[in-house]
């Protein structure tokens, strides 16, 4: 494990680069300890799966099938929409 | 285009949209009402370049946007700002791990299609503090810049990325003590 940085500000880093590049320092810095850290290495790939399954959804996502408005709120709905 | 038919044709849409975003039926049945009253009253702006589906799935990502907005602001901000005692409790004092996260045995591309994944998925992302959870599902689900974020929610650039950290590591701790941890990794 790295001297320069702890795992905790490893995993910070490593989440704020999902969001926005890093400075140059703040990448070395993280590179230098991933290279190092085999955990900080799997928590990277953990929550770069989550980002990228949770992105996959966004764009072709149906939701849930299961899920159906209730009759009772589908009768408000419509009744307000007649109302306007 | 006929508002009469909206409900039947794409209230179910609109409403699981809704849900797979924020796991609270009544919150969604009104998010849904709201968006066709707006829909309603902006039907001018409906040029029929995109289909109506897309259109008030448009409208409804406003209204989602602006309700989880408004719930996270009747939050009082030591709600989870005053440190985050999940993610505290992953680290010692010195920054490292004491219990170190594991390989996942994971295939994105068939976890994708998984709905009990997503199930669980959706527990453990209810289960994460509010803003959090707001925050979390407006930057990756929705794509939220941090520009907006931070002035909607009025926290700074810093405090986002704190608060998103907190947010992807408390979701993997669940997701490896809900899900993953059943491999036989």
């Amino acid at each position: 494990m790295s001297a320069l940085v702890s795992c905790r500000k490893a995993s910070r880093l490593a989440s704020t680069a999902i969001d926005r590049p890093l400075p140059l320092l703040k990448r070395i810095e993280l590179r230098l300890h991933l290279a190092m850290c085999s955990a900080c290495r799997a928590y990277r790939r953990q929550i770069t799966l989550i980002d990228r399954l949770v992105r996959s959804k966004r764009d072709h996502d149906d939701g849930d099938m299961a899920f159906h408005l209730d009759p009772e709120a589908r009768k408000r709905i419509s009744e307000a929409l007649r109302r306007r | 285009m006929n508002p009469e038919t909206w409900v039947e044709q794409h209230g179910d849409a609109l409403y699981r949209y809704a849900m797979s975003r924020l796991n609270d039926a009544s919150a969604c049945e009104d998010i849904v009402q709201e968006t066709l009253i707006a829909a309603l009253q902006a039907s001018d702006g409906f040029r029929g370049e995109s289909a109506e589906r897309t259109w008030l799935i448009g409208i409804l990502r406003h209204k989602l946007a602006d309700h989880l907005r408004k719930r996270c602001r009747e939050l009082p901000l030591t709600a989870d700002d005053e440190g985050d005692a999940v993610v505290d409790h992953l680290f010692v004092p010195n920054g490292h791990w004491r219990q170190a996260p594991r390989q996942w045995q994971a295939d994105a591309g068939a976890l994708a299609d998984n709905r009990e994944f997503w199930q669980i998925f959706a527990r453990c992302r209810d289960a994460l503090p509010q803003r959090q959870a707001a925050l979390f599902t407006l930057r990756t689900l929705e794509d939220v810049d941090q520009e907006s974020l931070c002035q909607e929610f009025g926290v700074s650039a810093i405090n986002l990325w704190v608060l998103l950290h907190r947010a992807r590591t408390r979701l993997r701790v669940c997701l490896e003590e809900h899900w993953f941890g059943t491999d036989p990794a």
